[in-house]
């Protein structure tokens, strides 16, 4: 008994010592840590030349010249962009080192295996940066033409219809899920390895259709039948194709293929407003604007807070897709 | 005799250890099982028990094969063997600790020293040029992101 | 006439002409290099390529792929290291050559294949891009399937020490390729919870870990041994490919790069399987084709002539479709984008002097990459003679470095390591690795088109025979099961009956 009062007491009274020597000593407590000069880091978990490392490329040249901080950008790909993002948690949360990701390595790998971070708490969100198109694409000889002709096709014929995706749990997969279970319609997901790929057995008329952004030059150039886009507004490209908010689908609200700035947890809030600023500003340049349109993805900014929702209420809706198909761990 | 059953025995071994431990305590259980499709274990399992198959062909003919068959990678000293893995896996392991630049330089001068005859006044140029050669290609030229000493210092 | 001269104003900028010859000099200088890789060459440069009009631009990463395939096998020949993941099979053959003192001679076969394979692809790109674009689309799951179903027969052309072992190799092989996260699932296999494995085996560390280690940790395992260089015997590295022989490869070549060019243009299947299927078509007709595995210069041809025939061919879905057929193709992509230029049909609607100024520039580029080879190889061969105590190290750090920098962490070096033990291992029981790298080349395409024909089919049997494509490759397969293994097999049992 007394004994563990002693232990009890030692503790605690270890605990207030520490807390005032700490106090007396003026260690700052982490949110209010310093930012130490220097160069930055950005992390492209994945290899150059892929959609995150070209909106990196296109952004960093303004944030550095706003900042007045050099970046270098490090490519360390793999592991569908989770070796990335495990090197970002595991970094010094300085304030140095940062890095750019898309949604399913915050929002989907997390779920569906054992990771070495949790994007809830080991992640700090700096910045959404921009949203990429997304639109549903169907074979140039299948026999619907439209939204409602697609669901009425689905429903007489359940499970026939094939959707290709870029993968089981990447971002396209999803869509088809969340598809699926809004329309009320029963159909087949064929997994490819990357967009390119699955956008190719459409072509070739070997699986029905596709939710990528991919598609959308395809439909330009009449190669494959656009039914809707994702987005909450119409790609320039093709302004007679209807959004889904147009056709009154509902269910895409918050879905959403984004790309922002991450840094690990706990690193200093000036170091993240200041990047997130930069960030902003950066956005608003014509010609950062002009080069992601080329690229194909809409600048959306949204602040840390905002963001850090974003990936908390995708997460959580996320969850519902994937745990009734058994792809959570 | 029995060097010629070795091959059809370790592929045996193997495909065995395969097809009992490694693939049904490597692969993971998804937990349910999709219409149509084969279940991931399904394909290596099978691969294993082939593995296996052919180790019992493999026996069968070194037992009713006359003729002997070598069997050696070569010659192994191990008063060699062993002082050069300890070498190879010290810098390896060195690298993040000291940079690329001053473990290759080690190494390769060790093993000059090792195995060669070419004296320590060559052996010091060629590595310390390798070293520097390194560093300009890979990290700086490159720019690999391999620990650099001039990295770790800053 | 003004259509002609404004591209040849595009062509004519001193840009693009310095860039060119640059760009293939260096592409077969980090090429040779064991652990620089042209992928990450091109990653380091496509930054700054961005900041270029876009034909200098593209110009100079063409020049780095096309002088990195041919430099590659400068490597794989000398040092039975590959410098690419394409100049695998260029080894097999290649490095034999080269312990016979016969570098030169392999190095000029490598030199001529690499040449006329590039020429044929690009004028196949100039010709037939339309066509073999569409024929590229009708390959789909089953058709894949059927394709790698016939591929894998390779593994009896190459078994030197009986078809038992080869497919033990291949069978391991195969398993080794199911590493990473499922298709379908997306469960974890073998990965034993490490992340670096999600992908499978990088395949870069297995394949030096699997050929070019065990000869360099036997050397040092072994007793102290006299100083030579790696084909330091009668003629050095000064041979040259005679004229004899030229035309006893040229068919090999020509049909290499046919090969090359075909399986080029179907996105998914890359460089590497082509240059499979090319050296068992050579196995089955060329006139050394005895000699393969133990050094025939038909080998070296057929390897690296589908090598180079999927050079050009590769851009034919990237240019005619906008879909990327590989890696190389991917980057590509997103520079076409940079520069608001979208491969696809419209860009040969809106951008015709474009693409015609990109293909007179990719013909050019072929005439370099042989006068680069010509003159370059003349010094560059001279490695075989350095000795080996001297030129084992530095290969042994390379080899390291390049593996380090795959994930930026150990843990591919201790892949590579482990494969080194495998193919001492392999040596030992006479297991053809090259049989191993065939099955791990092929594994994830056989069994993820495998599993792709099963969900459209909803597993009827029927769907595999639903295509004519597939048919005439599953016939194939058969004639070659059949012609190559069952016939000489019986043979082989007459022939002993007779004797005895």
């Amino acid at each position: 008994m007394t004994h563990v009062f002693t232990k009890n007491w030692t503790r605690r009274g270890l605990l207030a010592a520490a807390a005032t020597l700490a106090l007396t000593l003026g260690l700052p407590d982490t949110a209010r840590a310093e930012w130490p000069a220097g160069g930055l880091r950005v992390i492209v978990p994945y290899g150059p030349g892929g959609t995150s490392d070209n909106i990196t490329r296109a952004v960093t040249p303004k944030i550095e010249e706003i900042l007045g901080r050099n970046i270098t950008i490090e490519n360390i790909g793999g592991g569908g962009g989770v070796i990335g993002v495990t090197q970002l948690a595991k970094s010094k949360p300085d304030g140095l080192t940062f890095a750019m990701v898309p949604t399913a390595t915050l929002v989907i790998a997390p779920q569906m295996r054992k990771l070495n971070y949790d994007p809830l708490t080991d992640i700090q969100p700096v910045a959404k940066i921009a949203e990429s198109y997304g639109a549903l694409a169907m074979r140039k000889d299948f026999p619907a033409d439209n939204l409602s002709e697609l669901i009425a096709y689905a429903k007489e014929h359940p499970g026939d219809i094939t959707f290709g995706s870029a993968g089981i749990g990447s971002i396209t997969h999803l869509y088809v899920e969340i598809f699926a279970n809004a329309a009320g319609i029963e159909v087949n997901h064929v997994p490819f390895k990357g967009s390119s790929e699955a956008m190719n057995n459409v072509l070739g008329g070997h699986v029905d259709g596709q939710f990528d952004a991919v598609v959308l030059r395809q439909a330009q150039a009449g190669a494959v039948k656009p039914i809707a886009i994702l987005n909450d507004e119409r790609w320039e490209g093709l302004p007679d194709v209807p959004t889904l908010n147009d056709l009154d689908f509902k269910g895409f609200e918050n879905v959403s293929s984004w790309f922002g700035f991450i840094a690990p947890e706990g690193t200093p809030d000036e170091a993240v407003q200041a990047f997130s600023d930069a960030t902003r500003q950066a956005l608003e340049d014509p010609e950062v604007k002009r080069h992601l349109k080329e690229l194909g993805v809409i600048p959306k900014y949204l602040p840390s807070d905002q963001f850090a929702e974003l990936i908390r209420s995708n997460y959580d809706q996320y969850k519902t897709i994937l745990e009734p198909l058994g792809l959570t761990h | 005799m029995l060097l010629r059953l070795l091959p059809g025995a370790v592929t045996l071994l193997v495909g065995l250890v395969l097809a009992l431990l490694v693939v049904p305590l490597g692969v993971d259980d998804p937990g349910f099982s999709q219409p149509h499709t084969l279940a991931p274990h399904d394909f290596p399992d099978r691969l294993s028990w082939l593995v296996v198959f052919c180790g019992i062909l493999l026996l069968l003919v070194g037992w009713m094969q006359p003729g002997t068959e070598a069997v050696s990678p070569g010659p192994i000293r191990l008063r060699r063997a062993i002082p050069f893995a300890a070498g190879f896996a010290a810098f390896v392991l060195l690298i993040p600790v000291i940079g690329i630049e001053l473990s290759a330089f080690c190494f390769i001068m060790g093993l000059f020293l090792f195995a060669s005859d070419i004296g320590w006044g060559r052996a010091l140029i060629v590595a310390g040029v390798f070293a520097l050669v390194i560093h300009l290609l890979f990290i700086r030229l490159a720019g690999v992101p391999i620990p650099s000493i001039v990295r770790l210092i800053s | 006439m003004e259509y002609w001269s404004s591209v040849f104003a595009m062509i004519l900028d001193w840009k693009v002409l310095v860039f060119l010859p640059i760009g293939v000099i260096v592409g077969a200088i980090i090429g040779a290099i064991p652990g620089l890789t042209i992928t990450m060459s091109i990653s380091v440069l496509l930054p700054f390529t961005l900041f270029l009009d876009p034909l200098p631009g593209l110009v100079l990463i063409f020049g780095i792929s096309k002088g990195g395939l041919f430099g590659g096998s400068i490597s794989a020949i000398l040092l039975n290291v590959p410098g690419t993941p394409a100049a695998a099979c260029t080894m097999l053959d290649g490095y034999p050559l080269s312990r016979k003192g016969r570098a030169g001679e392999a190095l000029d076969t490598a030199l001529w294949a690499s040449f006329l394979g590039d020429l044929i692809s690009v004028l196949a790109l100039i010709l037939l891009a339309g066509a073999l674009a569409q024929l590229g689309l009708k390959f789909g799951p089953v058709e894949l399937f059927a394709l790698i179903v016939f591929s894998l027969t390779v593994i009896a052309a190459i078994s030197t020490s009986g078809l038992l072992r080869g497919i033990v190799g291949g069978l391991l092989g195969l398993i080794a390729g199911t590493v990473g996260l499922d298709l379908v699932y997306g469960s974890e296999r073998f990965t034993f919870g490490s992340a670096n494995l999600y992908d499978g085996i990088a395949f870069m560390p297995l394949l030096v870990g699997l050929f070019a280690l065990p000869d360099i940790l036997l050397y040092y395992f072994g007793p102290r041994q006299a100083r030579k260089g790696v084909g330091r015997t009668a003629g050095g590295a000064s041979g040259r490919l005679s004229m004899a022989n030229f035309r006893m490869i040229l068919p090999t070549i020509l049909k290499g790069g046919f090969i090359g060019v075909i399986l080029g243009a179907i996105p998914g299947i890359g460089a590497t399987a082509s240059t499979f299927v090319s050296y068992a078509e050579a196995r089955r007709s060329a006139p050394d084709r005895e000699e393969f595995g133990k050094g025939a210069l038909s080998g070296v041809a057929a390897a690296e002539s589908a090598n180079s025939g999927t050079g050009a061919s590769t851009l034919i879905p990237l240019l005619a479709l906008g879909i990327p057929g590989d890696i190389v193709g991917a980057m590509l992509l997103g520079a076409f984008y940079f520069h608001g230029l979208a491969p696809g049909p419209l860009l040969f609607q809106n951008n015709l002097d474009f693409i015609h100024a990109l293909y007179i520039t990719l013909l050019i580029s072929s005439a370099i990459v042989l006068i680069v080879g010509r003159y370059g190889t003349q010094y560059i061969k001279r490695i075989v003679e350095v000795p080996r105590d001297v030129l084992f190290p530095i290969v042994l750090v390379l080899t390291v470095v390049g593996a380090f920098a795959i994930s930026n962490s150990l843990f591919d070096v201790w892949v590579m390591l482990v494969a080194g033990m495998v193919g001492i291992g392999f040596r030992a029981l006479r297991i053809p690795e090259a049989a191993f790298l065939i099955g791990f080349v092929l594994s994830p395409l056989l069994e993820n088109n495998l599993q792709r024909v099963l969900i459209i089919g909803k597993g009827e049997m029927s769907a595999f025979f639903d295509s004519w494509i597939a048919l005439v490759l599953y016939a194939a397969t058969v004639a070659a099961v059949v012609g190559r293994i069952i016939l000489p097999a019986l043979q082989e049992h007459k022939l002993k009956r007779q004797a005895g």
